[in-house]
This record gives C-alpha cells, structure tokens and sequence, in this order.
C-alpha cells in the first residue's frame, strides 16, 4: 500500500494563469480521499499531475515515500480511470485489460488468466471479446476500472468516472466502487465536482477552489465544521443558507457575522413568531418539501416535512435553530466559533 | 424500369464514352498488328507476350513496384512518426518546424530537378533504385494530413496507454497507427499513385534501361516508334495498358479510400 | 513524463529527407544560377547575373512563359468551371452519380505518360481515331499535333480529360460539407435551380474554389509530361512549357548556370502568384461556419 505525499505544489502554464498556488496534502496508504470542487478549480490537473500526465512548475510529489517528479507515468505505481474511460476502441474487452500487463512483459497465458479474473470479478465474463463500442456505458466503465485493476498498482487514480452515466447507474457504481477499494485495498484518488460523491463514498475531502486547497478532512468534519464560506456553501445538498447574523431576530453577537444556515435547521410554521417569509417556490423530493422564501434576511432554502404543506405564495413562520448554525466572517469567510453554541452546552433542537 | 435503373445505365453510358479512350487502348491491344490496320479485328496475345519480353516491360513493371512500394513504406513511415510528433508533443521550435513541413506543399518540385540531380550524381546513386526512390520519400502532405487525423483521436488514449505503461513508440503503434488507419491507408494509396506516375525524376534520373520505371519505358517505346513503317500501335497499347493496370485494378477495388485520402484536407 | 528528445528523434527522420531534397536544392539552386557550368567541367566560375540576363533576353525564354501562362489561363478556369457544375449535379450519393462520378475521377489517378501516348494515338494525323471520324463525314484530315495553332488546345484538352475528375472529387467534398438546409431553405424560396447554383452553391464552395485554384495554378505552371510525351513542346514552340524547357537547357545542353536560372525565375512567380492570390482571394474566403 502506498502513501502520497503533495508538498507545496504550484502549476502555471507558460503565458497562462497560475492554475495552482501551493497545494499540500497527504494520503495515507489505502485511503480513499475524494478531491472536490468546482470546474476550474485545479482538482484535474492536481491528479494529472499525480499520475505524471502534467509537469509539475513547483513543490514536490511522492509516492510510497519516493520523489516522482521525474518519473515517468509507467514507473509510478499507477493506475488511472478517465472521464471518458478512454478505453481502446480497436482492442476487445481482454485486450483492454491485459494491455497494461502486456506491456510489462507479462506472459499471454498469464495476462489472460488476470484479464479473466478480474472481468469475473466485475461481471465482465461474457464480454471479453466484444470490443468497447459494442458495450453499454455501465459495462464500459466496469472495463475501464477492470483494466486499471488488473495491474495490481499501488495508487488508483480517477477522473471523475462517473460523469457519463445516468442517474440509476452512477448510484449503483459508487456502491461499488466503494466495495471494490475496500477489496482491493490500494490507495485511490478521486476527483468529481459531485458534492454527493464526495460526501457518500470517501474516507477523507479535499475541497478545492481557484487552485487553492479550502479543507482536507473527513466528510463528517467537513459537514459539521466547515472550514469556511466556500466549503459550507459547495458541500450539503440544498445550499447552506447565508444570512448577515444583525438581521437574524435575537441576535445578539458581533456585526460583520454571516451565519450559515442548512436548510434542515429552520422549523416552519403556519403562522406565529419568528421570521416572516412568503413561498416563492415549493419543490417536492419526495418525503420532503423544499421550499424557498422570501424574508427580510433574505432568501431562504428549507427543508420541511410534506404534512406540513404551505403553497407558492403563502405567508410562513421560520424559526431558525441559531446555536446549530455556522459562523464565518463575514470579511474572509473564515469560519468563527459560534457564539451561541458556546453559551449553551447542548445545542437545542428546533 | 424504374426511372432510378434508367438513370443509373444512363451514367453508366456517359462514364463509358468519357473513359472510352482508355477502353479502346485495353480493345486495340489484343489486336493483331495487321488486323488492327486492315480493320478486321483479330485478338492474340503476342502484343502483351511482346511487349513484356523482348521490350522488358515485365521488368519495367517490377522496377515500378519496388520503386513506388519503398517510396510508400518509407514515405508513410516518415510521414507517420512526424504526424505523431506534432500532433502530440509541444517543443520548442516545433511550430516552426511544422511550418517548415507544410511549406513544402507550395514549393514547385522543379526547383529541386538540378539539384538533387547534382546530389545524387556526388554520390554516385544516379542510375540505382536508391537514386529513384531517396528524393521521393519525404512527403510533407502525408505528415500535414496524418497530423490532422491524429488530432482527431482523443488523447485520453494515449494518456491510457502511458498509464498502461507505454514508452511513445509503443503508444504510436499500438494507439495511433491501428486507429488512423484508415488516414493511412488513403496517404498510402495517394503516395504510392503518386510515385507510380512519376515521370520527370527517373527520366532525369535513370539511363540505364535496366532501371526504367513503366513510365520511361512506355515513353520511349512510344518515341522510339517500333514497327516497320507504321507505328506498332496494338503493341504500345498493350504497354500502356500494363502501365495503367495495377493503378485501374487498384482504384476497381478501394476507390472510396482513395477518394478520402485526396479529399481529405482539402476541404474543412 | 517522456523525454524531451523524443518529439525531435520522432520527426528527424523526415526532416532530413525534406532538408536534404527540398531546402537545400533551393539554395543550391539560387547558387549555381549566379555560376556558369556544364557539368562536365570542375570549374563553377561566378558569373554575376549574367545566366539571367541570357535567359532574360531570349526569346525561347518568353516564349515558353507565354504558352505556359495562356496553358494556365485556359485550362485552369476551365477545369474549374466545368468542375463545379459537374459536381452540383453528382453530389448525391445514389448509383448513378457514383458510377459517373468514379468514371470522371479515373484518369486524374492513372500514369500520364499512358494518357499523353495514348491521345496521341488519338490526334494522330494518319490511323488516328479523330482524323478518321472526320474523313468518314468527308472532311479533310487535320494535323492535330502538328499545326502550332491547334496543338496547344490538344494539350489543354487532355490536360483537361486528367484532371477534371480531380476536381470534381474535392468540389463533391466541398458540396457535401455544406449543410442540405441551404437548399431547403432556397427551394423554399421557390429558386430556380440555377439561381440556387449561383447564389448559394458558388459562394459557398469559395474556400474550395480557392483551393483548388492555388494548387491547379501552381500545377499548370509545372505542367511537363504530357508535353515531353506528345510534342516535346513543338511544334515550332508552340508548346513548349517552362519545365520542358528548363529540362531542356539543364539535360540536354547541360547548363547549369541557365537551368538553375530559370528554376528560380519560376519558384520566384509561384511565391509571388501565392502571394498575390493570398492577398487579393484571400478575403473573400471566410465562409467557413
């Protein structure tokens, strides 16, 4: 199993932008770290130059404890699932598998055999002779992760391979590309601007914006204590909402607080105290509503249970729960110690 | 009959007359030499038996095969390895280079005629098959248009292959020479047309009639006018005839690759 | 990443080849016409530009810049007139316009030395095929390759026969690069077929057009089998190319000095036409979507 170690890395292009500005961040053996972000962020070409496809302009990377900045792709202890899975169209589902190994020197009697077990062990078995193109999108990701698998790398990198497959199929395949690292155990890095992907499938986040690294953890910590604005705002599905603490009624803390709502702390109600919003909008997800209203602190996005139905238009009650809100600063979007948090020992529920 | 047949026997009538040159020769030379003048058509064989023994047009036509099957091979080779470089790697000077590529496009070969007739001669390669086949293998146009082709196919694959742990002659021929076949395929066919045409180059090339390319030989054949006091007509046919067979069998069977390696480019 | 030599180990091959057999012999080229030489002797004494004021002030000279441009003139309008029309009509890809279409395109593949004997067999004024058409009407026989005012209108035709289908293979690609809405949207507009022709079709086949005019130009001003094999550039010079005569003056009477002379002379018009073409065409070709 095999670590990775990014130490102040930058990438510019030559008359281009500075596309990274000092990424740091190490991955433990065998973990499963999932690098998020918005498109332009930096997330690809920070796992290209993993995978040694970029140059890297400065810091250093190391795989398993060895500086690999001058090492070749095919000497990294690598293994790589595009977005496009990039399999090759003019070889058939075993050659696909087994070219890597081909390439190695492995023996054909041998590399079959792997190409066999490895596309048993992905369901592959009755299409190891059909080409790529005569294959569903589901099969073709299962063979571009069967031919990343037959190597037997120490590092598993993908770029968000899941992109091109419907709804159904992309649920389906995070289960088992979850299973499949936990079988395999090597380490693997992935990178979607899914905020979903992120948060079901790994053992630690890296959020990324405009080439910097906001936060590294786990996708607990990173829900429950955002590192600032951005990251709460990118993670957590509807939004946060962000509102300037002085408009919130009862509040008492500083000025230039902006608070970070989820839309699962704000009770509604009918009528009766609290703020006054008016719906604008009512999306159903299923068991729950989501609904967006029009208050003097600004819009906001909630979450309420369908019993308590309100139509577009309606005047509501909204109680935000304060002390299970976020604090940031509201200048630099750091996040701050929530000061009402800190006054009461156990937050109260809505 | 449907008016679609009626059209089709239509075009096929037109293409026959507009061809019907290259038809009669192909008629004229199974004809005698004496029935062909007395009109009274009598069909042999002794033209072609003539033409590819005494007047060695047998060797003629494997001279022409050797020279033009190196000149696509190595033509192609070239051209290949170079496309891959410029349609994948960015280097320093590359753009200039590739600029020095094209250029050779628009550059009028008669510019090289005396030259290359100097270089060779400095060498001593007049008169050989190296001296016909050496100034004809760098193709500018088949680097420029495998270039494009290349372009065309995702570079996600070779990015796999490198994955995979490919070196990049590995990625070129296992990669991007199975999947730009077809591209290859046209620039070959174009090349090795293109060469067997040639004219100007063995004629100043070549003395030696051991060496003469079908062309050559056609041409004095024709000059040389064989025949008593009227020309041999039936026999110059059946050398013509051998001259453009191998061309004509060949456009019969892949006339849609070769119409794609010469319109590729051409148009955007 | 891969080492930094491969992309140039990968295209050394070929430039060697292009430096060795296209640039260099252009320098060549350049030096030897400032020197006289016959190739026989060692001595190359420099000789200024006198090899250019000899080809300059020759009459053959001129004579062969003049058929070659009326060659040019003639035959290349033509080929591309005939071309385009020919096409709008084969553009479909059924049956018939398949055959026809690759009947056309033929010759444009097959060995010009075959096409030029073959023609003159043709043209010949005794036996030949079109002097006996004409004496079956009873009308005299013509001397087809032998009179200068008929000859080079026998080379232009069959330069004509060759290439034609050249033209009309690229014209077809051009026609079918553009999208069949614009002949919806014309029938609609209830265009006459030929008004649909010149007002859509022509314009927008522009950088075809263009295309095929700077490489057929730059091939008619390099125009020499066909002459050497039919008339080897009689009679009288009526036919006598540019390059049959720099064959002729660098081959046969082995100067090296005029050859080259005349070899940049030419290369220096072909830049130039590029250039002025480029220049004056250039513009009106920016039709791609």
């Amino acid at each position: 199993m095999t670590g990775i170690a990014l130490t102040d890395i930058r990438k510019s292009y030559s008359n281009g932008p500075q596309v990274l500005h000092g990424v740091s961040m190490s991955i433990q053996p065998g973990e499963f770290v999932v690098i998020v972000g918005p498109s332009g962020c930096g997330k690809s070409t920070l796992l290209r130059m993993i995978a040694g496809l970029e140059a890297c302009t400065e810091g250093e990377i190391a795989i398993g404890g060895r500086r690999v900045n001058e090492v070749a792709p095919r000497d990294r202890d690598i293994a790589m699932i595009f977005q496009n899975y990039a399999l090759y169209p003019h070889m058939t589902v075993r050659e696909n598998i087994s070219f890597g190994l081909e390439l190695r020197g492995v023996k054909r009697a041998e590399r079959h055999a792997r190409a066999e077990e490895v596309a048993r062990m992905l369901h592959l078995d009755p299409y190891l002779d059909r080409k790529p193109g005569a294959l569903s999108g589901g099969q073709r990701q299962r063979v571009a992760m069967g031919r990343a698998m037959a190597r037997d790398a120490g590092v598993f990198l993908m770029d968000e391979p899941l992109s091109n497959l419907d709804n159904a199929l992309r649920v389906e395949m995070r289960a088992e590309i979850k299973a499949l690292h936990r079988k395999v155990g090597a380490t693997l890095v992935y990178v979607t601007h899914d905020q979903t992907e992120a948060l079901s499938m790994a053992d630690r986040i890296a959020v990324m914006k405009d080439g910097h690294l906001q936060q590294f953890d786990t996708p607990a910590a990173i829900y429950d204590r955002p590192a600032n604005c951005f990251v709460a705002g990118f993670l957590g599905q509807p939004p946060m909402n962000f509102v300037l603490a002085r408009d919130m009624p009862g509040w008492t803390g500083g000025k230039d607080i902006t608070l970070g709502l989820r839309p699962d702390t704000i009770s509604v109600a009918p009528s009766g105290e609290g703020l006054q919003g008016r719906v604008v909008l009512s999306e159903m997800t299923g068991s729950d509503l989501i609904l967006h209203c029009e208050t003097d602190a600004g819009r906001l996005v909630i979450t309420a249970p369908r019993h308590r139905l309100d139509g577009v238009g309606e005047t509501v009650s909204l109680r935000p729960n304060l002390t299970r809100a976020h604090a940031f600063d509201t200048a630099t979007g750091a996040r701050l110690d929530n000061p009402l948090q800190a006054r009461t020992a156990e937050p109260a529920l809505a | 009959m449907k008016p679609e047949a009626l059209w089709s026997l239509a075009a096929l009538a037109a293409g026959l007359i507009f061809l019907s040159p290259v038809l009669y020769t192909i008629w004229m030379s199974f004809l005698t030499v004496d029935s062909y003048y007395a009109g009274t058509p009598v069909l042999t064989l002794d033209n072609y038996r003539a033409a590819l023994g005494e007047f060695d047009f047998l060797r003629y036509l494997l001279n022409s095969l050797l020279v033009s099957g190196v000149v696509t091979l190595g033509g192609l080779a070239l051209a290949v390895m170079a496309a891959f470089a410029f349609a994948r790697f960015t280097f320093p000077g590359g753009d200039f280079l590739f600029a020095a590529v094209v250029a050779t496009l628009m550059i009028p070969s008669h510019i090289t005629l005396i030259p290359n007739y100097l270089t060779l001669a400095k060498v001593g390669l007049l008169d050989s098959y190296a001296g016909l086949i050496l100034p004809a293998i760098s193709n500018g146009f088949a680097a420029f248009f495998l270039r494009q082709y290349i372009r065309g196919i995702p570079r996600a694959l070779d990015e796999a292959a490198y994955m995979d742990g490919a070196r990049p002659l590995q990625v070129l021929w296992r990669v991007i020479v199975p999947l730009a076949r077809p591209a290859i395929l046209s620039m070959g066919l174009y090349i090795f047309i293109t060469e067997w045409n040639n004219y100007i180059w063995p004629l100043v090339a070549i003395s030696d009639s051991d060496l003469y390319t079908l062309q050559i030989g056609l041409a004095k054949l024709y000059r040389e006018n064989p025949g008593e006091d009227v020309i041999n007509w039936p026999l110059v046919m059946a050398a013509s005839t051998i001259t453009i067979l191998p061309i004509l069998i060949g456009f019969l069977a892949v006339e849609r690759h070769l119409v794609r390696g010469i319109t590729m480019g051409a148009v955007k | 990443m891969t080492s930094r030599l491969t992309p140039y180990l990968l295209i050394a091959p070929l430039l060697a080849f292009i430096a060795v057999f296209t640039y260099i012999p252009i320098l060549t080229s350049a030096n030897l016409s400032f020197r006289e030489w016959d190739f026989l002797t060692d001595a190359k004494p420099w000789v200024g530009t006198e090899n250019y004021r000899l080809v300059l002030s020759s009459s053959e000279f001129w004579n062969s810049v003049k058929v070659t441009a009326i060659f040019a003139l003639i035959s290349v309008p033509l080929r591309l007139v005939l071309a385009i029309a020919i096409a709008s009509y084969l553009v479909r890809e059924a049956l018939p316009q398949r055959l026809l279409r690759g009947a056309l395109f033929l010759p444009s593949v097959t060995s010009t030395v075959a096409i030029a004997v073959v023609f003159s067999w043709l043209f010949a004024t005794d036996y030949g095929v079109i002097n006996a058409a004409l004496a079956w009407f009873g009308l005299p026989k013509v001397y087809w390759l032998q009179d200068p005012q008929l000859a080079l209108w026998v080379i232009i035709l069959v330069n004509t026969w060759k290439q034609l289908g050249y033209d009309i293979v690229i014209y077809i690609a051009g026609l079918q690069a553009i999208s069949p809405d614009l002949y919806d949207a014309a029938d609609v507009d209830g265009g006459k077929r030929f008004h649909v022709f010149r007002r859509v079709t022509v314009p927008l086949v522009m950088p075809t057009t263009y295309f095929l005019l700077v490489i057929s130009v730059i091939e008619a001003f390099q125009v020499f089998t066909v002459v050497d094999v039919m008339t080897r550039g009689g009679p009288a010079g009526a036919t006598d190319m540019v390059v049959n005569l720099l064959y002729r003056i660098g081959f046969t009477l082995f100067d090296i000095g005029q050859g080259s002379a005349i070899a940049v002379l030419l290369f220096i018009l072909l830049i130039a036409l590029a250039v002025f073409k480029a220049r004056v065409l250039g513009r009106k070709v920016h039709y791609e979507a």
